[in-house]
């Protein structure tokens, strides 16, 4: 049996064709497909680029019904494994581009990934000064200010 | 802006501040407190921006410190939460613990069928059923939750004591003497799970009717904070349930650091309730002993919630469901593990579920199919092969009044859980949050969804 196909539109209006099952993993694609099936779907916001990084998420976390049964198209450890390496690969401004296309396009798993990236990235820094240099933020506040903010916020031993 | 472009139009600025409010709210949930300490110490934005957004950070406002806070999250709220049970389920008694806002709600799952966007993207019908709030001093308040004619009531009572690994929750009226802490067991009286089924419902009614205040929103509702509401909001509402529980009925002229000021006046209240129980006890000459042992133990009576430890509280029919007296108002914690990814048991959990398929919308004229919550197990075969098996125990019917009693294994024979084994059939999966079941025999298909 022929999968049922859509067709996303990128803001440079460039056409990707995917599998229903793969697109619908976003809440938004699969409320659209619903209201308005056979239409092409314009993405006007997004770029080809980051369109293309979606569904390259998406087509990994499809669970394949081919009507023979459980078929999962990958464990879930290596899911995880797969996700890993799917966001140590991209640098900080396209994860932060993901990390907007995965909120706008609802998909919750891709959602995680990325916060999870951004959050490992901060834990692994050892105070708020590595943040600001991994981050290139500006310090606007005063030393005692941020003593201040410390003294608050002590945690128990 | 379109999405794709940070990389062209942001060259040297902060990325993580062009990312819009509520994206930068999902980071501080894979944060550590210290990771989102240091977060809000890098500007005043992200200061601004993430310190209302992390829970432990909005926690820390309405209580004394760090060390008071951790101790009610490990004392009080760590052994309640989770999916608390009793014998008829259908009839309202599924009860989901969870955090509220420096508080532990309990919530009871009201029997549904699936709304029209279906389960998957339909909410839970739930009301409240109690609630323990932390004082300033991490000290935990009791509340019941009810509705009267007038609309919503709460009822305020003391959380007497919380077992670490408390598998029973119930609600007593517990004797207090008003100059000493001396319980009525310390002194050996009769407790009130000893009294007659009667006189406890009695002792409870007459508590309730006592202490029980008319709530109006946002009392009885806002029992979450979302991402909507302000964190003045939340503290707001605290502040009036603390109040309510220092003060009774005169909480709203009081302030909360004001002296107990009206407690000498709930003492004649107290006296009158006293006087009825005599009177009861007095007329039923047979119950007589334990009810005037267990009065006279006190000289006020305060409505208690105990988290207790049963041994005994497995079944040995039904395994997996509470061993469940009917005779007593417990309350039995239902062990529901999480799934396990690195091993096998990765659907483990609590699930959603109907037949049918697919489990989405209903069609127009067509009635909602009947909701059903899933507790997911794996269980090794008793027989040679030792295979695992993966077992749904039904633990709430959508239905008035359920046909098959809660407990019972929803992938067995005809559900009876007196007839061991299984239908046979196939499990298929959707997707990791999406499987199906379907009877060979019948072809009748179970569908589930993570909750």
């Amino acid at each position: 049996m022929s999968k049922k196909m859509i067709v996303l539109k990128s803001s440079e209006g460039v056409s990707f064709v995917v599998e229903e099952a793969v697109a619908r993993q976003s809440k938004i694609i699969s409320f659209l497909v619903e209201e308005f099936p056979d239409r092409e779907l314009p993405l006007t916001n997004m770029t080809s680029e980051i369109l293309r990084k979606t569904i390259e998420y998406c087509k990994k976390h499809v669970v394949e019904d081919d009507g023979g049964g459980d078929s999962s198209s990958s464990s879930s450890g290596d899911l995880k494994e797969w996700d890993v390496k799917f966001v140590a690969e991209i640098d900080q401004p396209r994860l932060m581009d993901l990390l907007m296309a995965a909120n706008y396009l609802d998909i919750p798993s891709l959602l995680d990934v990325t916060c999870q990236k951004v959050a490992d990235t901060i834990a692994a820094c050892n105070d708020e000064k590595e943040i600001r240099a991994t981050f290139n933020i500006e310090n606007d506040f005063t030393e005692e200010e941020v003593e201040a903010i410390r003294m608050e916020n002590q945690y128990p031993i | 802006m379109t999405i794709g472009q940070l990389r062209s139009e942001s060259f040297g600025t902060c990325l993580l501040l062009l990312l819009p409010e509520d994206v930068i709210a999902a980071i501080p949930r894979f944060l550590s407190p210290s990771g989102v300490c240091n977060l809000t110490l890098c500007c005043k934005s992200l200061y601004d921006l993430v310190l209302p957004l992390s829970e432990i950070v909005q926690w820390r406002t309405g209580i004394s410190s760090y060390k008071t806070l951790c101790r009610f999250l490990l004392e009080v709220m760590k052994p309640l939460l989770g999916v608390w049970v009793n014998q008829v389920p259908e009839l309202r008694n599924l009860v989901y613990v969870m955090p509220g806002f420096l508080s532990v709600v309990g919530c009871r799952i009201i029997p549904q069928e699936g709304g029209p966007l279906g389960i998957q993207e339909g909410r839970i019908m739930w009301s409240p059923m109690f609630e323990i709030i932390s004082g300033f001093d991490g000290s935990a308040k009791f509340f019941l939750h009810g509705r009267g004619e007038e609309g919503g009531f709460l009822y305020s009572g003391a959380v007497t004591s919380i077992k670490k690994s408390c598998n029973v929750l119930s609600l007593e009226v517990e004797p207090k003497m008003l100059c000493s802490e001396t319980k009525s067991e310390d002194k050996g009286g009769v407790t009130f799970q000893e009294l007659d089924v009667g006189d406890r419902l009695n002792l409870l009614e007459i508590v309730t009717g006592h202490v029980g205040l008319h709530a109006l929103e946002p009392l009885c509702g806002k029992l979450f904070p979302t991402l909507l509401d302000n964190e003045g909001m939340s503290l707001e509402r605290r502040t009036m349930l603390l109040k309510m529980h220092k003060f009774g009925r005169y909480w709203e002229n009081m302030n909360l650091e004001d002296d107990e000021f009206c407690y000498n006046l709930t003492l004649g209240d107290l006296n009158k309730i006293w006087k009825i129980i005599s009177h009861l006890s007095a007329y039923f000459h047979v119950r007589c002993v334990a009810r005037q042992s267990f009065i006279s133990s006190g000289d006020t009576f305060v409505l208690s919630l105990k988290a207790s430890n049963s041994e005994d509280s497995s079944n040995g029919r039904y395994p997996g469901w509470p061993k469940i007296d009917l005779g007593h108002f417990y309350l039995h914690k239902l062990a529901v593990k999480n799934p396990i990814d690195d091993g096998d048991q990765e659907y483990a959990g609590l699930w959603e579920g109907t037949f049918g398929r697919p489990p989405s919308k209903c069609s127009k004229g067509e009635t909602g199919k009947v909701f059903y919550l899933l507790r997911l197990t794996y269980e090794e075969s008793r027989s040679k092969d030792n295979e695992r098996h993966l077992v749904g125990t039904k633990i709430l019917e959508g239905t008035h009044y359920a046909d098959h009693p809660n407990g019972s294994p929803i992938i067995a024979s005809g559900y009876g859980f007196r007839i061991p084994g299984s239908i046979p059939g196939s499990l298929y999966v959707l997707s990791g949050d999406h499987l199906a079941f379907v009877w060979h025999e019948k072809k009748n298909m179970f569908s589930r969804c993570k909750d």
